[in-house]
């Protein structure tokens, strides 16, 4: 028992220096306040469109149609890489940690806390949006479109607000699968960003991730086919329009690649702490 | 001035900021060439769609505040931390000083940029066939008939575009270069400086004044995109200068805080 507690004692104590640390920049507080601004402009964008047409929606249906889309993954994404663009903070408080702590510990409690942050973040995120709904959800659950559906037959033919493939499950579990996706996209970032910080290199991940989410709008790559982003992996929406029809299994591809690269991250991470010289 | 000029040239920074602004406008006409490489050359688009097509469809718009802070006001940042500010004004004075980092700013971030689209421009002119309507008719551009390159693109092959649009970008982009200042003066983070006017710059293109007050601004792009009307150009010109002024004065007070208590 006493060793359990011990156990989790260090790895509580360096998730709290770090977080402190994070919380406490510059840079997490501007994003946080952008990020806020950004995901209020999109719910109300949102409700514009939904007032247009007249529907009735429900909170569940409002949640997935953002965590569906990232929340306006370029922008909101450029945001979290400053946010944490920093990690490990190269401050002394890190050399005390080592001191007291073997390597591999260090390591593990980085990687601990940057699922932690995407965590954090992503929770925080679908918070707002859903407090940002509130103004124009109507109360109740499952999936409106089935209700009109139900009602009118012809609504087939008009704007879906959810996809009929995600129908099947419910808004909970909808918003779960959205919100996983987003984690899994999240903490594969996150985890490059630390290792190239591990590798002296931190301006160089943000800079690498950054280019590859804006060649999404730099290059009109519907002239070039054949050439797949990493945007593409990064929402629900964008995985399941890769494959129609066959939404489910890609996802699972698309999940199970996730856990690869990331395994690989973090071996590769796990190569470097044993062999760098610890500058803070 | 012209040592502060000579300095902006020189940076590594100044480079990577054309080549982002050129990288950007070429993702879109260099995409469409690769693409339609089977079809004649009088099908393909005019070297004007070409040129213009990366501000109008691609990321230009987008990336535009961040090549203006990069050009040379992240170098506020490093003056600050090397004390560099606090010896320039003690030999001059702050409004001197804050004159001539701005000047410079502003000349830095409208070279980058707009030499950044007229070398674009050049390259699509050599490589594409010039806008002629007359003789292919594929080269027609349907702006509505309000917007001022409604007539323009049939003169002389689109020159007059060209300059509206050479001169807006390089306007826009002058006043977005101030604003990354007035960010550095007061957040000496580098990164923040590049990140803040960009991010500030989406926010009044998703329309947030007209959000949380009401108040319907044009669209911060508006000098040098199409849709372009009179009446806009001298709205947006009034609110660049407005945010121009607020940003000097943010800049000026920044400066004389920091040397006052350096």
């Amino acid at each position: 028992m006493l060793n359990e507690q011990k156990k989790r004692g260090w790895l509580m104590a360096c998730i709290q220096g770090d977080m402190s640390l994070w919380l406490h920049s510059m840079r997490t507080g501007l994003m946080l306040v952008f990020i806020l601004l950004m995901n209020f402009m999109l719910v109300r964008s949102n409700a514009t469109m939904i007032g247009i047409y007249g529907y009735k929606v429900h909170l569940g249906e409002t949640l997935f149609t953002c965590l569906n889309s990232g929340f306006n993954l370029i922008m909101t994404s450029v945001a979290f890489l400053v946010m944490i663009s920093e990690i490990p903070k190269r401050v002394s408080y890190q050399k005390y940690v080592l001191i007291r702590l073997s390597r591999g510990k260090w390591l593990l409690s980085l990687i601990v806390f940057c699922i932690g942050i995407v965590a954090f973040f992503l929770l925080f995120m679908t918070a707002m949006c859903a407090l940002f709904s509130l103004s124009y959800v109507t109360p109740g659950s499952g999936w409106s479109d089935l209700e009109r559906l139900a009602e009118n037959a012809d609504y087939i033919y008009e704007m879906q607000i959810i996809p009929q493939y995600i129908r099947g499950l419910s808004p909970f579990q909808a918003c779960f699968l959205a919100w996983f996706v987003l984690f899994c996209f999240f903490l594969t970032m996150t985890l490059l960003i630390l290792s190239f910080s591990l590798f002296e290199m931190p301006n160089l991940g943000v800079v690498v991730c950054v280019s590859l989410l804006l060649l999404n709008i730099t290059v009109l790559f519907e002239y070039l086919p054949g050439i797949v982003l990493p945007s593409n992996f990064a929402t629900l929406g964008a995985i399941v329009s890769m494959k129609p029809e066959h939404e489910f299994e890609m996802l699972l591809k698309v999940l199970v690649g996730y856990g690869i690269v990331d395994a690989l991250i973090i071996a590769l991470m796990s190569f470097r702490v044993k062999k760098m010289d610890m500058q803070f | 001035m012209h040592e502060e000029l000579k300095n902006t040239f020189r940076s590594k920074k100044f480079w990577i900021a054309f080549g982002v602004a050129i990288f950007t406008l070429m993702g879109y006409s260099a995409a469409y060439w690769i693409g339609s490489a089977d079809e004649w050359l009088e099908y393909r688009e005019s070297a004007l769609q070409l040129s213009i097509g990366g501000i109008f469809f691609g990321g230009f718009m987008l990336l535009l505040p961040f090549c203006a802070a990069l050009a040379h006001s992240t170098s506020q940042v490093e003056e600050e931390s090397g004390s560099i500010m606090q010896w320039r004004t003690l030999r001059s004075s702050v409004a001197k000083y804050v004159a001539i980092k701005a000047g410079a700013s502003m000349i830095g971030a409208a070279i980058a940029t707009m030499s950044a689209f007229i070398l674009h421009a050049i390259i699509w002119n050599i490589i594409a066939l010039p806008c002629n309507p007359t003789t292919y008719p594929n080269h027609t551009i349907y702006f509505d008939p309000s917007c001022i390159f409604y007539n323009w693109y049939t003169i002389c092959y689109g020159l007059p575009v060209y300059l509206e649009i050479t001169v807006g970008i390089g306007f826009t982009a002058s006043v977005w270069a101030v604003v990354a200042l007035a960010v550095a003066v007061w957040i000496p983070d580098k990164l923040l400086t590049v990140t803040i006017p960009s991010f500030l710059y989406y926010l009044w293109n998703a329309d947030l004044i007209f959000f949380f007050f009401g108040i319907q601004t044009p669209h911060p792009a508006t000098l040098f995109n199409d849709g372009l009307t009179p009446q806009k150009a001298v709205v947006s010109i009034i609110s660049y200068l407005v945010v121009l002024a607020v940003s000097l004065a943010i800049y000026y007070a920044g400066c004389k805080r920091r040397c006052e208590n350096a």
